[in-house]
């Protein structure tokens, strides 16, 4: 009777966020994979099959595009994580209050806007009268074309991304550390274990899950980013630095584009971003029960 | 208890920012609308462009709902220029789609298509659409029928220079006209520069970037008659011979270190110019308009002509139009009353788009022959832009060519061919890999034979 009255708390619970994703997403959704099957033509609407998808995947551009997102993407990710889990790692070594303000500060700057962070990079970064090249030029160097750069153009991407993500991915790295119980690196401290044994075989595999979090969040946001390299590199140079969704942009208010190719070519990112999370979860899943412990 | 009354501050004064954002309908403060009672409604969407562009927009509204007893009562909303086509899209499916809205040169074959709007030939007399010059009337038609108003044209490509610093940098404020004079100059000019010691100044700009696939079509005409594809668009033009020689170009600039290797948006390069960080720039013809309002001392010292070409022939297209046009919507349910609106506004009065191109301070120009004429025979006695601006803006738009409407990726594909000889790759190389992606993307779009303006 008690499992009853708990199951229908819970449907009930569940119904407005059911009723707010079936409006918001699977409609809208559904009428987007509908319409990228036809075409308005001035003799009515034309039924196209997997027309646009071929064109769109065939299209050299949009698929160039999806490769350079994807390594921008993976560079990003494993950036990150290193570099989080390290610094999430010291972190739980430093004392309190150190560590208190030092989570604040690392945090602040996922409170700004990707456009706001783009425009701090780009006054860093200007070719002509950045503050970086105003340095060089004062200590006898040339300016470094940051954006028209084919091996700088990446990295003025990646840096500012990998800069705004920092405090989010330590802090839930750092939430992961802490979680675990101390009993396992006390008895692994009475056997002897080194450092680089207890991150390897306690740690590592403790944060398993909270990877998988941190791995797919960033999956899902870095293949959709627009903002930071349509601001820092806009494509350039030869559209190296061109993402699926800048490439979109550009066809729409530059060219002739129609409807049902930009809808084709946002649920073909849509798909790639499923694909690519189910392998993660696949890749990751868990022996014990096949339960994710978080 | 304290947190909660915190907590219910701080969402109170987050709702009341939130709600604070401005309301997109125009309020204007130039002087009292006058509202006719029953009038039929006639709404009209333009965008948020310049706050002198949409303070002559509100004002020639009032002015149109001044007229008393016409019935018509006109209703401007401004939009946002990045969200215009979702907010008419969206308009559109509720079935809330303004009567009269703004549409590209280059976007009006797709409203067609989409039949999105309608065919405007029967409502305007003959001699207003015969009033129209050649380049105007190929922008808003197709095949026997006009589908939009053309409001003006802005030419994209011009050639902007400092007379002050070219003395002081060359000993010579004349600007050659053709391309290898123009690099013995740059060349002469980046000299001077170096001798005196002075940083953070260039000889030249040229479009870069998404400007670089738009921003040189009217230079891909000059240079090989053409654009990179043909015109009943059935194959690449790029083993044309002035491809070469644009491609040639762009590797010499950019490796004699005559422009920056980059720099800022093509629209705003005219900044640089201005703040003493160019010698010279490419720009469009609205940068005339920045240095009127934002740079007046500067007027004297500043050169405009039209871009230097292979041959130095500067009768010949050097740019191309890009501009607005009014649309009726195929919704509108008063086709009549958004009619006269558009006539009031552009077609048939002379008056309106006098006082817009003169508060444009010419920087864009007008499609109508009437209107051009008019403006030349007023000019040098109301004017406060030099005439030769003027003479030259009218002139590279008169021999301009529309901005071509193929897809994007063409532009793209010779825009990285360009960028990629500017940065050292084999110019040879680039010229045949972007050729056969050319053809791919006729094959792969099926554009052969395609272009609705053919």
């Amino acid at each position: 009777m008690r499992k009853n009255v708990d199951n229908k708390s819970a449907y009930l619970m569940l119904i407005p966020t059911i009723v707010l994703l079936i409006t918001f997403v699977y409609i809208p959704l559904s009428m987007a994979l509908f319409r990228s099957f036809f075409e308005s033509t001035p003799e009515g609407t034309q039924f196209l099959g997997f027309q646009t998808f071929i064109q769109t995947i065939t299209n050299e551009y949009f698929m160039k595009s999806i490769w350079t997102v994807l390594k921008l993407s993976i560079t990003i990710t494993l950036t990150q994580l290193v570099i989080s889990f390290l610094f999430a790692n010291a972190l739980v070594k430093v004392n309190k209050k150190l560590s208190v303000i030092s989570r604040t500060l690392i945090y602040l700057p996922n409170l700004i806007s990707g456009i706001v962070v783009a425009v701090i990079f780009t006054l860093l970064t200007t070719f002509n009268g950045g503050i970086i090249n105003s340095l060089l030029e004062s200590i006898g160097g040339s300016p470094i074309a940051f954006n028209n750069d084919y091996f700088w153009s990446p990295l003025s991407i990646i840096i500012p991304t990998i800069w705004i993500g920092f405090g989010y991915f330590s802090l839930v790295m750092y939430a992961g550390i802490i979680n675990i119980p101390k009993t396992y690196f006390e008895a692994a401290e009475v056997d002897g274990a080194s450092f680089l044994q207890k991150m390897f075989y306690i740690t590592i595999p403790m944060m398993k899950n909270y990877f998988i979090l941190l791995v797919v969040t960033m999956i899902v946001v870095n293949l959709q980013m627009f903002e930071i390299p349509m601001i820092m590199t806009n494509g350039q140079p030869a559209n190296t630095t061109l993402t699926p969704v800048l490439y979109l942009i550009h066809s729409r208010s530059n060219g002739n584009i129609s409807d049902t190719e930009i809808t084709t070519a946002a649920i073909l990112i849509m798909i790639i971003i499923i694909i690519i999370n189910s392998s993660i979860f696949y890749l990751f899943k868990n022996k014990k029960g096949r339960k994710w412990e978080m | 208890m304290k947190k909660f009354f915190l907590l219910a501050i701080v969402s109170v004064l987050s709702i009341a920012f939130i709600g604070c954002e401005p309301p997109s309908d125009i309020t204007t403060n130039l002087r009292e609308e006058y509202i006719e009672e029953n009038a039929s409604g006639v709404s009209l969407w333009t965008m948020d462009f310049e706050e002198w562009n949409n303070q002559i927009n509100i004002k020639q509204r009032l002015d149109f709902n001044d007229i008393q007893d016409d019935g018509i009562q006109l209703n401007q909303v401004l939009i946002e220029m990045n969200s215009f086509e979702d907010m008419i899209r969206s308009a559109r499916e509720t079935g809330g789609v303004p009567d009269i809205y703004m549409v590209s040169y280059g976007n009006v074959y797709k409203e067609v298509q989409n039949g999105n709007i309608i065919d405007l030939t029967s409502y305007f007399d003959q001699s207003i659409w015969n009033d129209l010059t050649e380049t105007a009337k190929d922008g808003v038609s197709y095949g026997d029928a006009y589908y939009a108003f053309p409001i003006l044209f802005e030419p994209s490509s011009l050639l902007f220079y400092r007379k002050d610093l070219l003395q002081q940098y060359a000993g010579t404020d004349t600007v050659p006209t053709n391309w290898s004079d123009f690099l013995v100059l740059l060349d002469s000019v980046k000299t001077g520069i170096s001798d005196s010691g002075d940083r953070g100044i260039y000889p030249f700009d040229v479009p870069k970037g998404v400007a670089l696939g738009w921003g040189t079509w009217g230079l891909q005409y000059s240079a090989t008659g053409g654009l990179a594809i043909t015109d009943d668009w059935t194959t690449s033009r790029l083993e044309n011979s002035g491809f070469s020689d644009l491609a040639n170009l762009w590797s010499t600039l950019y490796a004699d270190g005559l422009v920056p290797l980059s720099s800022g948006d093509y629209t705003e390069v005219i900044n640089d110019l201005c703040m003493n960080k160019l010698v010279m720039t490419t720009a469009g013809s609205w940068s005339i308009a920045t240095i009127i309002k934002e740079y007046p001392d500067l007027v004297d010292k500043i050169g405009v002509m039209p871009m230097p070409t292979f041959d130095g022939e500067q009768n010949t297209a050097t740019a191309t139009n890009g501009g607005w046009t009014y649309v009726i919507s195929s919704q509108c349910q008063n086709v009549e009353a958004a009619v006269e609106v558009i006539k009031f506004l552009v077609a048939e009065n002379t008056e309106k788009p006098l006082e817009y191109f003169e508060v444009s301070n010419y920087s864009k120009t007008s499609p109508r022959i009437s209107i051009q004429n008019l403006i030349e025979s007023q000019l040098g006695t109301q004017s406060t832009v030099p005439i030769d601006w003027v003479e030259t803006v009218y002139s590279v738009s008169n021999n301009a060519i529309l901005e071509p409407i193929y897809s994007w990726d063409i532009s793209i594909t010779v825009s990285s061919m360009l960028e990629n000889a500017a940065l050292g790759n084999n110019i040879d190389a680039e010229l045949i890999a972007a050729n056969q992606s050319i053809i791919d993307i006729i094959e792969e779009q099926n554009l052969a034979n395609n272009n609705p303006r053919g």
